[in-house]
């Protein structure tokens, strides 16, 4: 041990410089890149109950005379669901692709989606597609647009059982952008319309909309 | 082996701290105590920027500029010492583990301590994620994004958070619960986890020396006035930030998640818990023999209670019918085998039998008291040259027995606090011209309090202590470890010429 005081603490002070460099240093470096300078950002995210396996099923009155009076209730639904499966392309080619299963512990919640890919920023097509019942064959809901897509932007992909798949991002501001794109064209399909064909497996027919599209 | 290099790197750089702060100031000697203290800094400047932070996502970010920049004499410091001295916090706790690592005290007996420090680690990494979420800037996004992709990926989750942090997702609800998490939830258990890691130990010191605080306290300052905390731009769900100067104490794992998926980030780190977890018993070493109680020897003084470091000895009704209140009992899951009990019992004084078996109240089977009066006495007779001088040390320090010489006997015992001041004088009464006991680095004592109880009871300050009638002159204590051989033997010699002036001052008195 140094007797000296002066020195002593003149060492001290190098120590703790040396201590306090280490903390500056590395509480703010080095930095990190989260994306390039012409790069953006898919984002898929949304919850979705998928339909159900069997549907229901309406009871004969000699069923329902045999249920007690509170618990009468015409239909009988299986609380199973059904696993979705959802597609997504970029510019034709699929970057997402994925079967959930319905959570809980009978089968009969939701799914959670989530999906993050970084993209060249400009102009891209999207297509999107999405089987959520066992007893349609094929995808029974769709969309496909042509996006633009600035630089670090996120463009945000939703569902909603009603509307069907929803793009957004940077909300008003990025909505406004998706009105200036010419021939934007949206696929809206009833479950109904979807048939398998051969080559792409998959085949809808085309709706125009008039207006802004969502 | 492992340890040798990492306990030799440990010993240097220990040695560094010895000669710039010297022992009582080493700030490897005051780990812990300088994390508490570090905390208190976080707490108190934590307590202030509570006053003007806003704590919702439109107003969180703007009240942190305010903060900042508004009130950059007062709040701005505080914010950077709030900041500076987390991040402190994370150094000092990991330099704690690497020294419990290096000096072997994470296993045996000790496993309790280290297998609930680990959490604390990861508590207080924690705790830091949620106050870096509460400025609401792009870091905070990168933070709230990833830390939602990583609790998804557990099953509770099973993806719902994630939706929380896309464009409008993000509530004041959910910000409230982040900051009552980060003000009171996290904070509470690792006041938690911090009781029970010093449960195991006694006379447990929470406060650093007043000189290590202040200094690092300075420096904190400095550092804060030198270059202030700063954030980044508010947060925007809408896009994504391109750049981040991110916290590596506390955001190391985020930047895996751009390469991994969320399942292998948590697969590494829980298997680097769990593996510092499992040390004790990876590298295990077996604790000698537990002290052992002699009711016949014993009073129930309680001497051994007060003095043991680990919590292991309670005082108890007597049992034996003996006409003594009390009894004291060893808990062998708690004992770690160090003798200080059989240092501190009154009935180890090597003269109270002087022809029979020496028999104390509590003792240690690898080295009984009465072994040590027979080596202490064997090793004064075998000594050929003088001053004879007989050195008492512990095992974990410095290897006395490479001291021995014509003169000089070395005897090692399991730590120097199981030394009974009066083998000192027994020592001296067999015909030992001076007696040195080398324990552990000053403050650095393995079993925690056998250099400083020694000392004192040398000193007349603790019981049992060294009676007024054994010639301090010829008694020096000092402490070293193994790279310290030279500066012991240095202190030999010289401890030798003032032995051998003492002899002739007390011939010439004899003399005349």
């Amino acid at each position: 041990m140094l007797t000296n005081k002066p020195v002593r603490y003149l060492l001290q002070a190098i120590n703790y410089s040396v201590f306090m460099a280490l903390i500056w240093y590395f509480a703010s470096a080095p930095s990190i890149r989260i994306i390039a300078d012409d790069e953006a950002v898919i984002t898929i995210a949304f919850s979705h109950a998928g339909q159900l396996r069997e549907p229901c099923r309406q009871l004969t009155q000699e069923e329902l005379n045999e249920l007690p009076p509170n618990m009468r209730k015409l239909d009988d639904c299986p609380r199973e669901r059904s696993p979705v499966t959802i597609e997504a392309l970029l510019d034709d080619e699929p970057f997402y692709s994925a079967t959930l299963q319905p959570t809980g512990l009978f089968g009969d919640g939701g799914v959670n989606v989530f999906h993050r890919i970084k993209i060249s920023a400009g102009e891209h097509l999207l297509s999107l597609k999405m089987n959520d019942s066992v007893r349609v064959d094929g995808f029974n809901h769709a969309l496909e647009r042509a996006v633009k897509i600035d630089p670090a932007q996120i463009l945000l992909v939703g569902f909603d059982s009603d509307e069907g798949f929803i793009l957004s991002g940077g909300r008003e501001k990025q909505a406004e952008r998706f009105n200036k794109i010419p021939e934007i064209s949206v696929l809206l399909i009833p479950p109904e319309a979807v048939r398998r064909v051969a080559g792409n497996g998959f085949r809808a027919e085309r709706v125009r909309r008039s207006g802004p599209p969502g | 082996m492992l340890v040798n290099p990492v306990k030799r790197a440990y010993l240097a750089l220990e040695s560094w701290f010895n000669i710039s702060f010297g022992p009582e100031w080493n700030p490897l000697y005051h780990l812990g105590t300088l994390s508490f203290f570090l905390f208190w800094v976080i707490l108190v400047s934590g307590i202030y920027l509570f006053i003007p932070f806003h704590g919702s996502v439109e107003g969180a970010h703007a009240s942190v500029e305010y903060i900042t920049h508004e009130q950059w004499y007062v709040a701005g410091i505080m914010r950077s010492l709030h900041r500076y001295a987390s991040d402190a916090v994370v150094i000092t706790v990991l330099l704690h583990m690497f020294k419990e690592f290096a000096s072997g005290r994470y296993r045996g007996f000790r496993w309790f301590s280290w297998v609930t420090g680990v959490p604390n680690l990861w508590m207080v990494v924690t705790l830091g994620i949620t106050g870096y979420w509460l400025v609401w800037d792009e870091l905070a996004q990168y933070i709230a994004v990833g830390s939602a992709q990583l609790m998804d990926a557990l099953p509770i989750f099973s993806g719902a958070m994630t939706r929380n942090f896309v464009s409008g997702g993000m509530t004041d609800r959910f910000f409230i619960l982040i900051e009552f998490l980060h003000l009171l939830g996290q904070p509470l258990i690792l006041v938690f986890l911090l009781w029970l890691h010093v449960k195991r130990l006694s006379n447990v010191e929470i406060n650093p020396p007043r000189g290590l605080a202040m200094g690092t306290f300075i420096a904190l300052l400095a550092l804060s006035l030198w270059h202030p905390a700063v954030s980044h731009a508010p947060a925007n769900l809408d896009s994504v930030p391109r750049e981040l100067r991110i916290d590596w104490f506390y955001l190391n794992v985020y930047p895996l998640l751009e390469y991994w998926p969320a399942r292998q980030v948590w697969m590494l780190t829980t298997g680097v818990t769990l593996l510092l977890m499992m040390l004790p018993w990876l590298l295990p070493k077996k604790d000698g023999p537990r002290a052992i109680v002699d009711l016949d020897h014993c009073n129930g003084c309680g001497i051994c209670f007060e003095d043991c470091p680990f919590d292991a000895i309670s005082v108890q009704a007597r049992t034996d019918g003996a006409r003594y209140e009390h009894e004291v009992v060893v808990d062998p899951a708690l004992c770690g085998a160090c003798g200080i009990c059989a240092g501190s019992c009154p009935a180890s004084n090597p003269f109270r039998t002087p022809r029979g078996e020496l028999k104390t109240g509590i003792d240690m089977p690898q080295l009984p008291a009465e072994e040590m009066r027979r080596l202490t006495r064997e090793a004064v007779t075998t000594i050929s040259a003088e001053p004879k001088i007989i050195v008492f040390g512990c095992e974990h320090g410095l290897n006395v027995k490479r001291l021995d010489r014509a003169d000089t006997r070395g005897i090692r015992l399991i730590c120097s606090g199981m030394l009974p001041p009066t083998l000192v004088e027994y020592a001296l009464k067999q015909g030992a011209a001076g007696v040195m006991v080398v324990g552990c680095r000053e403050n650095d004592c393995f079993y925690r309090f056998g250099n400083r109880w020694t000392r004192m009871r040398f000193a007349g300050e603790r019981k049992p202590i060294l009676r007024a009638r054994a010639e301090r002159e010829r008694l020096l204590m000092h402490g070293a470890a193994e790279p310290d051989l030279r500066e012991i033997e240095a202190e030999l010699e010289q401890f030798r010429g003032r032995l051998r002036e003492l002899e002739r001052a007390e011939t010439g008195v004899a003399q005349s």
